[in-house]
């Protein structure tokens, strides 16, 4: 069981997330949605273990996870929204780095990496740098890299980013395949449709409060909207989308 | 493999990552093309200095003094070299952001990032030195000892090692703990802003060391007792070179006691202030946004005034904004610049500095050759820096915007980046010329010198843009392609001649204001000249260049792993 206790992050006085609370069962997928600084990107970092909350906590297993960071994070796969990655290395050898810092044995992380390498179709890229590879590509090795030890929990934010249309459709498979194998899925995106698809509760994030927390079907059923898409423009969107794409179109005359 | 070892390999193959060198580029060919270059003066030194030994083996006093002198060239060789090594690798000496969220991420404990680092840290230190002085190590230490200036051959050799390698060990830490303390008073912005200068500073410094070593060498008295050694930290390790040889002059231990301490000290100061920090600097990488500093709305004012003025039609504009706004904010790019300005400003003090020590300050009272070349020496480095950074591409994947909408117009595109020149290789030149020999000798020798130097800075910059088939920062590079291996006479007679030649024409002429005016006359023709051939040849192009021919053929073979890597990239862009 994964918790968050009311978590707050302030960066000097300025706040990223207020009262941030959820609790995530095995075989759940919270999705996390919100518009550009809304907190998203700063509640995943508390979650990866990579920032600290300034208040609350985040609590597996029953434990604060910071009394033992290293224990929680050999327990997570992280996908994080940047492409961060050591350029100069070739995607196996970077894979092979983030194996071995995770204390996996070199038998275990090569057949891995030969079968993840086989499945996004990056074998004959493999003597390759990743300066060399495209966005899509350099995404599907930071999957890569956080499926290769099985975590527990997977932390996924925007891992659709450059990804083509099938490999898309096989990381939502992917998703509901892993949580219904009992791992706790943490989902952030921008992309509505993807996250209705796969989360089993949603937390709308706007200027760092939660505007909404509970399953996609019941907010559809409480505002009685049709689509996830629908209910994120009644509970954040507060400017007139059509009227902004017609001004846009004004000023490319100006 | 064990993981600090693991993560120590992953962090020395990332200080040699820089955007000054392409993406991609083999790290052990980096490794091997800058240890080369670093190393070559001492593989040259020992076989000349047995020449001059050979010489003066019947002139004791002066084959002692000669063979101080010398291991001081070594030592000041060897603190050069490891000073400019720290400052390439110099944002990768503390965790930066890439680091920080991918290693935070992961279960790796503090101890082993901070441990793993020190290490990479230390072998990066190791290697060069054993690189610059391992074979100096072997053959001067015999030689010395052959000349009576070690004890023994296996003293000599010791003695060599030890100096120099603890000499090269203090610029590094040095180096370090001074980041260290910026980085941790002033943030990472401070630090970006700092290192510059520092840098500068400290290239400045260390080039001045070169030129200035000779002198140096000639001034050391032979017991090694003076009390001005003691400023000059080369002296304190040629003071344990000197005892540790086995033939210790009266100064010698006071020096070398100097040279230890102060190592001991800057050593412990830098792994202190790195261990200590390392987990605030991580988590001040990860919760603070990379982001570049505002301009100030005063420049950017200036800016739009003078691009009105130098740059009115759009594509140059474009050009000169886009060329000027990368240079100024482009950190490897102005590391370079800075450099190209530091040699200058070692070579103009190495040519003032002694005459000052030796005449005072009446040199400054009647022009000299010394004094009017500044301008022009400052400015041949900085406009030859300019040309050379405009060569180097800036996130070259980036340049897609420059493809899809290549300037029809190429020529008033080579004109905006002619306007960067102008502003800022003629302009200063100008004006220090005017400052300095106006200054000095009144407002028409202020007159005649600022021309003379702005139409020879201007002349330049029109030769170096001449062809010129690349959009500045847009081209990939290749540092193999570089012709200086086999042109350096042809550059070194051009450095000369444009620095010191006319200097002295001037000079000559400058009881002469007509014949001055003719000389400047035929400058104003030549870049007339060179204008209207450069503006010819440009439009004749079928096209800007985006990529350096031939990619592949500098590394296949090289490494298998690197050949492969270059095929596979071959096959997916035909794919």
């Amino acid at each position: 069981m994964l918790e968050a206790r009311d978590l707050t992050k302030y960066y000097s006085a300025i706040p990223a997330v207020r009262g941030l609370s959820f609790t995530l069962g095995p075989g759940g997928v919270l999705g996390l949605l919100g518009p550009n600084g809304s907190g998203k990107s700063t509640t995943v970092s508390i979650l990866a273990g990579l920032l600290q909350p300034s208040g609350g906590a985040v609590r597996f297993k029953g434990s604060d996870i910071q009394d033992d960071l290293l224990d929680y994070k050999s327990n997570i796969g992280y996908v994080p929204e940047e492409a961060v990655l050591y350029t100069y290395l070739t995607g196996p050898e970077y894979l092979s780095l983030v194996g071995q810092l995770r204390g996996m044995s070199m038998r275990t992380i090569d057949a891995r990496i030969d079968g993840f390498l086989s499945l996004f179709d990056l074998k004959d890229d493999r003597h390759a740098p990743l300066s060399a590879y495209s966005k899509g590509m350099r995404q599907k090795i930071l999957i890569s890299a956080a499926l290769l030890h099985d975590p527990p929990i997977v932390i996924l934010d925007e891992p659709n980013s450059g990804l083509d249309v099938t490999t898309t459709l096989v990381l939502r498979s992917l998703v509901q395949t892993l949580a219904s194998e009992g791992r706790m899925i943490i989902y952030s995106s921008h992309v509505l449709e993807s996250v209705e698809k796969v989360a089993t509760d949603v937390i709308i994030l706007n200027e760092g409060r939660v505007v909404a927390h509970d399953s996609i079907s019941r907010l559809r059923e409480l505002l009685e909207l049709p689509s996830l898409e629908h209910v994120f423009r009644q509970l954040v969107i507060e400017t007139d989308i059509d009227r902004m794409a017609r001004d846009l179109v004004g000023v490319m005359k100006l | 493999m064990n993981r600090t070892v693991l993560l120590a390999k992953t962090f020395f193959a990332r200080f040699f990552e820089t955007d000054l060198m392409p993406p991609g580029l083999p790290q052990v060919q980096l490794v091997i093309w800058s240890m080369a270059f670093l190393a070559a003066p001492g593989l040259l030194f020992p076989m000349r200095f047995a020449g001059k030994y050979m010489q003066l083996e019947h002139r004791p006093a002066l084959l002692a003094h000669a063979l101080i002198a010398d291991r001081l060239v070594f030592i000041t060789l060897t603190m050069t070299a490891i000073g400019l090594v720290a400052l390439v690798i110099w944002d990768g000496m503390f965790p930066d952001r890439r680091d920080a969220r991918i290693l935070s991420a992961l279960p790796v404990p503090g101890r082993t990032l901070v441990g793993a680092r020190l290490l990479a840290l230390a072998a990066l230190t190791g290697v060069f030195l054993a690189g610059v002085n391992l074979v100096p190590t072997v053959v001067y230490g015999a030689i010395l000892a052959g000349y009576g200036g070690a004890a023994t051959v296996l003293q000599g050799a010791l003695a060599h090692a030890l100096s120099t390698s603890l000499a090269g060990i203090f610029v590094f830490s040095t180096l370090m703990a001074l980041q260290g303390i910026v980085l941790n008073i002033g943030g990472r912005r401070a630090a970006d802003r700092l290192s510059l200068l520092l840098q500068l500073v400290f290239i400045v410094a260390l080039l001045q060391m070169i030129f200035f070593v000779p002198r140096l060498g000639a001034m050391l008295p032979d017991d090694l007792q003076a009390p001005w050694l003691r400023l000059v930290p080369s002296v304190w390790f040629l003071g344990l070179y000197d005892l540790l040889g086995g033939k210790a002059a009266t100064g010698a231990p006071a020096l070398a006691g100097m040279a230890l301490t102060a190592t001991a000290a800057t050593v412990a100061t830098s792994a202190g202030v790195f261990i200590a920090t390392h987990g605030r600097l991580t988590r001040l990488a990860l919760e603070t946004q990379d982001s570049g500093r505002a301009t100030g709305r005063a420049v950017i004012w200036m800016l739009n005034a003078v691009t009105s003025r130098v740059a009115p039609r759009a594509t140059a504009r474009a050009m000169f904004e886009f060329t000027i706004r990368t240079l100024s904010r482009s950190r490897s790019h102005r590391l370079l610049l800075s450099m190209y300005v530091g040699v200058a400003l070692a070579l103009v003090a190495s040519a003032i500095v002694p005459l000052v020590l030796r005449s005072g300050f009446a040199i400054f009272t009647s022009p000299s050759i010394e004094i009017l070349s500044a301008p022009l020496v400052v400015s041949f480095f900085t406009i030859v820096g300019m040309r050379v950074a405009l060569a180097i591409p800036v996130e070259p994947r980036a340049n897609w915007i420059f493809r899809i909408r290549e300037p029809i117009d190429r020529r008033a595109a080579i004109d905006g980046v002619r306007a960067v020149f102008l502003l800022t290789g003629v302009l200063p030149t100008v004006v220090l010329a005017a400052a300095s020999a106006g200054g000095l000798w009144g407002w028409r020798r202020g007159l005649a010198h600022a021309a003379t130097c702005g139409l020879m800075a201007w002349f330049l910059s029109e030769l170096m843009l001449m062809r010129l088939d690349k959009m500045p920062f847009t081209c990939t590079y290749l540092p193999g392609r570089s012709r200086i291996g086999t042109l350096w006479p042809l550059y070194l007679t051009g450095m000369i001649t444009y620095c010191y030649t006319i200097t002295a024409l001037e000079l000559r002429l400058l009881p002469h204001p007509a014949s001055l005016v003719k000389l400047l006359l035929f400058f104003a023709g030549g870049i007339a000249v060179l204008t209207v051939r450069r503006h010819h040849w440009v439009t004749t192009l079928a096209g800007f260049r985006f990529q350096e021919e031939d990619p592949t053929s500098l590394f296949a073979g090289f490494q298998l792993s690197e050949g492969l890597a270059a095929a596979s990239e071959d096959t997916r862009r035909l794919r």
